[in-house]
């Protein structure tokens, strides 16, 4: 059957997210841990962009996890695990606000009004001091820290929970309507489907995802500040790994996250003597992907895949 | 007349601040086939749209099956069977025809029937069956009209409203779309029709509107309106009765905004 093999594949996965942390590297933990928070934001971004919803605000969703699970975390001594209900909580909200806020607006308006409420989220932030810690930053109490391993362990776990989560909404029903939606909100409508009630499902399911790798960031680092907590940077390579992997596929966001961050590495170790250099190399690497596979990873592969299959056909029939 | 399954009482609607539909009334009896004629701009697509609920209205009532249904949302009114197949198709063209059809039964009343929909719609166009999973936009003109038709009726329509359904075809697929809109009619759903081609419209409809700048002003039996001079006068674009008024008014707003303009 197609659905228990499913679980097979993720209880593997799960088994595999246990057992390996301990026996990681410092260096590879690290690469690890920033896979998984890179892997929740580009599911969570693909997901929305799959109904047509292009944000720019992901690191409000990002930040808004961050600062909400450090703050209940300090104020109420929880175990780590705990504050990742109260993150992704405020992030699915945050999300059904965005959707409410936004109502029908799409395209380049729809992306505006995210970025805008991104940097407003890092601009109160900042106006907060009482509260945030302001420009100076918050520490997430010591004691309360996980060690690495562990926290290695749950953010693997958490993101192959994400990729199963994208892979069983794109083989249910509501697959068709998102989809759909991406094409035309109001002929969806006229079908019967409520394009409000699902933008707003979409985008608390996409928040809760991109707070959760809020999450994990403010446990690994043990420090927020609304720079590093809002920084632009996420907002964009939550959307390059899609399109490096395969925009709008399951598996585009894993292999486009698993591919920049590579990538990334490589270029850091190689030009490690001078780090414009690395990040310069980095950039070109990826336009010329975007360039090269318009289609990003999954595309590539599909068409080397028809080519292979054609080229065995050939084969077969000249035998 | 038995009792009407839809009627519009002094419906208005527009976009905007400009009113499309001006004080329209219409009836439309459970199991007839109506139809709206008009030449462009006549308000008809506007019409539908009130019915189907994808503008909110400006004035009137919208009454289905006795109950006013004016502030209800589109996606609830699909739910009780009003269904749409829009001017222009609006099919989804990368979807599969098959994933096309099953958006159409996407409400709870109409999944459970989803199986006798898709079989009703195969037998009415056997055509879609044989291209269940080509990418809906890759098919003839004709065959996507046809899928749009499918479409509205795997939601289980009461009240069938199809929006120039021969729109850009060809005159044979003209006749075989309108072919399956009697089919249909004879499976006893309810069907308003809104068509330029009146010829085609008349042989299918029992009764029928014309509609001319917003207003309704002229119905009767299809036999009637294929003989009337009125229903000429409206597609010709002879100055329909009662016009005059709306055209001073406005041509004083155009003069307004000029001026408005010259001031900027």
């Amino acid at each position: 059957m197609m659905s228990s093999r499913i679980w097979l594949v993720v209880a593997a996965a799960l088994a595999l997210a246990l057992f390996l942390p301990p026996f990681l590297t410092p260096g590879l933990d690290d690469w690890c841990t920033r896979l998984s928070t890179l892997l929740l934001v580009a599911i969570s971004w693909n997901m929305m962009a799959n109904a047509g919803l292009i944000s720019l605000g992901h690191a409000g969703f990002w930040g808004l996890g961050a600062y909400t699970a450090a703050l209940f975390a300090n104020a109420t001594h929880m175990p780590f695990w705990l504050s990742f209900a109260p993150g992704m909580l405020i992030g699915a909200l945050f999300g059904v606000a965005l959707a409410y806020l936004t109502g029908r607006l799409r395209g380049l308006f729809f992306a505006i009004s995210t970025l805008a409420m991104s940097e407003a989220l890092r601009v109160i932030a900042l106006m907060v001091p009482k509260l945030t810690g302001g420009a100076e930053g918050l520490f997430v109490v010591d004691e309360i820290r996980p060690d690495r391993t562990t926290l290695t362990r749950f953010a693997l776990c958490l993101s192959v929970g994400a990729i199963a989560a994208s892979y069983l909404l794109t083989k249910s029903r509501y697959q068709f309507a998102l989809r759909a939606m991406r094409d035309s909100e109001s002929t969806v409508q006229m079908l019967g489907v409520n394009p409000r009630l699902y933008r707003a499902g979409v985008t608390a399911l996409s928040g809760a995802l991109a707070s959760c790798a809020g999450v994990i960031s403010a446990w690994y680092t043990g420090y927020l500040d609304p720079h590093a907590a809002f920084d632009l940077k996420i907002t964009i390579t939550s959307q390059i790994a899609p399109l490096f992997g395969g925009l709008y596929t399951v598996a585009g966001p894993v292999l486009g996250s698993i591919a920049i961050l590579t990538i990334s590495e490589l270029t850091r170790l190689h030009f490690g003597y001078s780090a414009g250099v690395g990040l310069l190399a980095y950039g070109i690497i990826l336009v010329f992907g975007v360039l090269v596979m318009p289609s990003g990873i999954v595309g590539l592969a599909k068409r080397w895949r028809m080519k292979m299959g054609r080229l065995g056909a050939a084969a077969t029939s000249r035998a | 007349m038995t009792a009407p399954i839809l009627e519009l009482r002094d419906v208005s609607a527009g976009y905007e601040d400009s009113i499309a539909v001006d004080r329209d009334s219409l009836k439309v009896a459970e199991g007839e086939v109506v139809c709206l004629l008009g030449a462009n701009g006549a308000g008809k697509t506007t019409t539908m749209r009130a019915v189907t609920g994808l503008i909110p209205l400006a004035g009137g009532k919208v009454l289905y099956r006795g109950q006013d249904i004016s502030a209800k949302p589109a996606h609830e009114r699909v739910a009780d069977g009003i269904c749409l197949s829009p001017e222009g198709r609006q099919i989804f063209p990368e979807l599969t025809v098959m994933e096309n059809l099953l958006l159409g039964s996407f409400n709870a009343r109409a999944r459970a029937l989803r199986q006798r929909g898709l079989e009703q719609v195969f037998t009415l166009f056997p055509r879609l069956k044989e291209r269940l999973g080509q990418a809906a936009g890759s098919m003839s003109g004709g065959e996507q009209q046809m899928l749009a038709i499918g479409r509205a009726l795997m939601g289980q329509p009461r009240l069938l409203a199809l929006d120039e359904p021969s729109l850009g075809l060809a005159p044979k697929m003209v006749m075989t779309v309108f072919e399956s809109v009697l089919a249909i009619a004879k499976t006893g759903i309810t069907i308003l029709l809104v068509e330029q081609n009146a010829r085609a419209a008349l042989t299918v409809a029992q009764r029928g509107y014309v509609l001319s700048t917003g207003r309704v002003v002229h119905e009767g039996t299809a036999a009637d309106l294929a003989q009337s001079e009125l229903v000429q006068q409206a597609f010709v674009g002879a100055k329909p009765l009662g016009a005059g008024e709306r055209e001073r008014r406005r041509e004083r707003r155009l003069r307004q905004a000029g001026q408005g303009a010259s001031h900027a």
